[in-house]
Formats: C-alpha cells, sequence, structure tokens
C-alpha cells in the first residue's frame, strides 16, 4: 500500500504425520518471541521489495533454521487453508476482502502488525490412515461452544 | 462414507475452526473438537 508493505500478523504452521512433513493446522498469531517474529516480518518485507510486488496482499512463509528466518515461498496473494479467517478473527482485517479492495483501488485501513492482540484463533485438519472410510462417529457430540466457530 | 483416504501428504478430510484467550488455547479448543470426531478406515 503507498509503496510499503504491512505485516498482517504471522501464523504459526503446525506439522504432523509421517516425517512430520504435513501440516496439519495453523494458529494465529504466532507464539514466537518477538524478536523472531520481527525477524520474520523483515525477511518477508525484503521478499516482497526483492520482487517487486506492490499491490494487494502476499502470503510469505518462511522457516526458522538456527534461529534465523529463511525464506520458503511467496505468494502474490492472501494465504490458504482458510489463514485468512482466522487473521479476520483476530485482528478484524480480512487480507481476502483487503487484496480485493486493493485491486478495486478502494482505500485501505493500515493493519496495525503493533496491535497487542487479546485472543487467538486455529484450525485443525481431520486425518486419518490410508484407506477406504467406513465410518464418521462423534460429530454430533463436538461441542459448538462459543470457541468452536467451524467444523467441515 | 466410502471416499477413499489416499496419505495425509495428499487428504484432507476436513477442520475444525476454533478462538480461543490467545493462540495456545484457540489450538487447543480446536485440537479437543477435532479428536471427539473418529474416522473409521479399512
Amino acid at each position: 500500500m503507498n509503496g510499503k508493505h504491512y505485516v498482517y500478523g504471522i501464523t504459526d504452521k503446525i506439522f504432523g504425520g509421517d516425517r512430520h512433513f504435513v501440516k496439519v493446522g495453523h494458529s494465529f498469531p504466532s507464539s514466537l518471541p518477538p524478536e523472531t517474529s520481527d525477524a520474520c516480518a523483515a525477511v518477508a518485507v525484503a521478499s516482497l521489495d526483492a520482487v517487486g510486488f506492490s499491490i494487494g496482499a502476499a502470503h510469505i512463509e518462511v522457516k526458522i533454521d538456527e534461529e534465523e528466518p529463511k525464506l520458503i515461498e511467496i505468494n502474490g496473494r492472501p494465504g490458504g487453508d482458510r489463514i485468512p479467517d482466522l487473521v479476520a478473527m483476530v485482528t478484524g482485517h480480512d487480507p481476502v476482502v483487503d487484496h480485493v479492495h486493493a485491486f478495486l483501488g478502494a482505500g485501505l485501513e493500515v493493519p496495525n502488525s503493533t496491535l497487542k492482540r487479546q485472543s487467538g484463533a486455529a484450525i485443525s485438519f481431520f486425518h486419518a490412515t490410508p484407506g477406504t472410510i467406513r465410518s464418521i462417529v462423534g460429530v454430533d457430540d463436538i461441542p459448538y461452544t462459543k470457541d468452536v466457530k467451524e467444523v467441515v | 462414507m466410502g471416499r477413499t483416504v489416499e496419505p495425509l501428504i495428499k487428504t484432507r478430510l476436513g477442520y475444525v475452526i476454533a478462538s480461543g484467550k490467545n493462540s495456545y488455547h484457540a489450538w487447543g479448543q480446536a485440537e479437543t473438537a477435532r479428536s471427539m470426531l473418529s474416522i473409521g478406515v479399512a
């Protein structure tokens, strides 16, 4: 926006599965220490500058290696896996809506990355061993409390 | 029912979204809800 990048926040990825290479969930905001989060944000902003990204929302992935964030990928779009919904639940800023507004030339309210967040949001994926599904039990037992927002 | 589950790296069957006091609490809420559902695979 206006030649400057603003960071919505950082999402932690939770890995599982064989060899722990599979994303089984995400949580927002990140639980990384502030200095590590700042370093991740700096890598993200620098990567966008490096490729000349200038409009819309972007999704950057980094991995912490020896306490240094290393760039994994840059995407010229909001994150997938319902991450924008997690961000919106916590910050009130929906990256998808902002992304569309940016391309429509609409004014945007600058996300405040320093906002002291009082809440968190997370997504956990269902998974099962390989095979054919024979039964699904417990759907009606899941408590739809104020914290459980959606089961799909 | 009857859907084929391929290795986890290819298949996500669904999800739970939850909120909480912070990200740890939200993850706990989502995981608790997810763990209540049992998927039988043969």
